[in-house]
């Protein structure tokens, strides 16, 4: 008789490292990744099976962890504690935008950014995927990802002065 | 789906992550695997990614465990400190907003290996480098894989204004690459500051050592270079400290 591994255990083993790591650069916290990558496993799990047949894993979870992260990192009490820090870090003396300060200011930006422009601001900055790629991994063509490209460049000129003078 | 589009392209993160998964077609992890062994920078990322999968398994091996520690934290609190993490993918998503530029802010590669600087005293005056091969740009470390015809650009990070020479020394020789004469006497205080050079790497390949002097006083620039071409080191200077880094050329 043939003994199945645990089908929760295989996908875990396969895929929850690679989840926990993008999670952890986006949040800069293991504690929050690991709530991160508990709640989209859960997730992922209940529908185990439609997900099996119809979708490339590792595209749908780099999904679900980048939109995990971006909720973490848009909540109330999050954006507190970042607009915070981020004050606190500029006015801190040395604070040129080359050390860990940079990594809370991006994470402001990504909080202000609407969800699309944040998703493909996350891919193509943090993760450098390709245009194609990034296509794969949001379900749209690459002819949209351009366009989503050039409007993120469009906004971030655009708070350009904001970010800048805070 | 192809994760591999063509044999020179650099690998990205989410088709190693599809090959470690076994999600790669066949034809694809040959292109892949092809691909990193020619490619420097691509192997050591995947050896990275390779060693962040080993510690995350050896702290949480199956889903069971992990779900077992998650109860845990949520019964007890959080636990431990969250540790912080590689800040480096942030700097091109800023320097986008910021519109900082400096040839730099396109698309670094984000540096979770082990850094020289993340060892060196803090408050010491250092260097670091970027590195140019086409149009990709990575932050490089101490010990770092280059290749003919790559360019660098250093950096330097200093908290106050300081005399400053940057030289360097392989088997051809010892070198100066700052100052020139239209440098100024000394540099500003700031953080990764990058130099307004960049040095195209040559043919010879082999290991270089780079040196950054930073003094209190004017530095002997030509009596140091003649010195590191004599002993292959930079002597003991008064009132100064030097930061050093290490690149090894290899060809393809």
């Amino acid at each position: 008789m043939t003994q199945r591994n645990d089908p929760r255990d295989e996908l875990y083993r396969l895929h929850a490292a690679a989840a926990f790591r993008r999670a952890q650069r986006l949040l800069g916290s293991e504690a929050d990744a690991d709530e991160v990558v508990h709640d989209v496993f859960l997730a992922l799990l209940e529908r185990l099976e439609p997900i099996q047949t119809t979708v490339d894993i590792s595209a749908y979870l780099y999904g679900a962890v980048t939109h995990a992260c971006l909720n973490r990192i848009r909540n109330q009490k999050n954006r507190q504690r970042l607009r915070e820090e981020h004050a606190h870090t500029l006015r801190a003396p040395h604070s040129d935008g080359s050390g860990p300060e940079w990594a809370l200011t991006a994470r402001a930006v990504l909080a202000q950014l609407p969800d699309d422009l944040a998703c493909a601001a996350v891919y193509y900055y943090v993760d450098e995927l390709s245009h194609r790629e990034i296509a794969e991994v949001m379900g749209c063509s690459r002819r949209h990802i351009g366009n989503l490209l050039a409007r993120l460049a469009r906004w971030t000129q655009g708070q350009e002065k904001t970010l800048c003078e805070l | 789906m192809r994760a591999v589009s063509d044999a020179d392209a650099c690998v990205s993160n989410l088709a190693l992550d599809r090959w470690f998964s076994g999600a790669l077609p066949s034809e694809d992890a040959r292109a892949l695997q092809e691909h990193l062994t020619t490619c420097p920078r691509c192997a050591l990322r995947s050896d990275e990614l390779a060693r962040q999968r080993a510690a995350f398994y050896a702290r949480a091996p199956g889903w069971d465990s992990f779900e077992r520690a998650r109860r845990r934290d949520r019964r007890g609190g959080r636990g431990a400190l969250p540790r912080s993490t590689s800040w480096a993918w942030s700097v091109p998503l800023v320097a986008a907003a910021c519109a900082l530029g400096i040839e730099l802010g396109i698309r670094l590669e984000p540096d979770q290996s082990s850094s020289a600087a993340s060892v060196r005293s803090k408050g010491a005056p250092s260097i670091g480098f970027y590195v140019k091969r086409g149009e990709h740009i990575r932050r490089g470390s101490s010990g770092e894989l280059v290749q003919p015809g790559e360019l660098v650009r250093f950096t330097y990070s200093a908290e106050r204004p300081l005399h400053f020479a940057l030289l360097h020394g392989d088997a051809a020789g010892a070198a100066v690459h700052y100052p020139k004469p239209h440098h100024p006497d000394k540099l500003e205080a700031g953080r990764d500051v990058p130099l307004d050079f960049s040095i195209r790497l040559d043919a010879l390949l082999g290991t270089e050592r780079v040196y950054g002097v930073f003094c209190d006083a004017p530095i002997p620039v030509e009596s140091l270079r003649a010195e590191l071409q004599r002993t292959g080191h930079i002597p003991d200077l008064p009132h100064c400290q030097v930061d050093s880094l290490v690149l090894h050329k290899r060809s393809q």
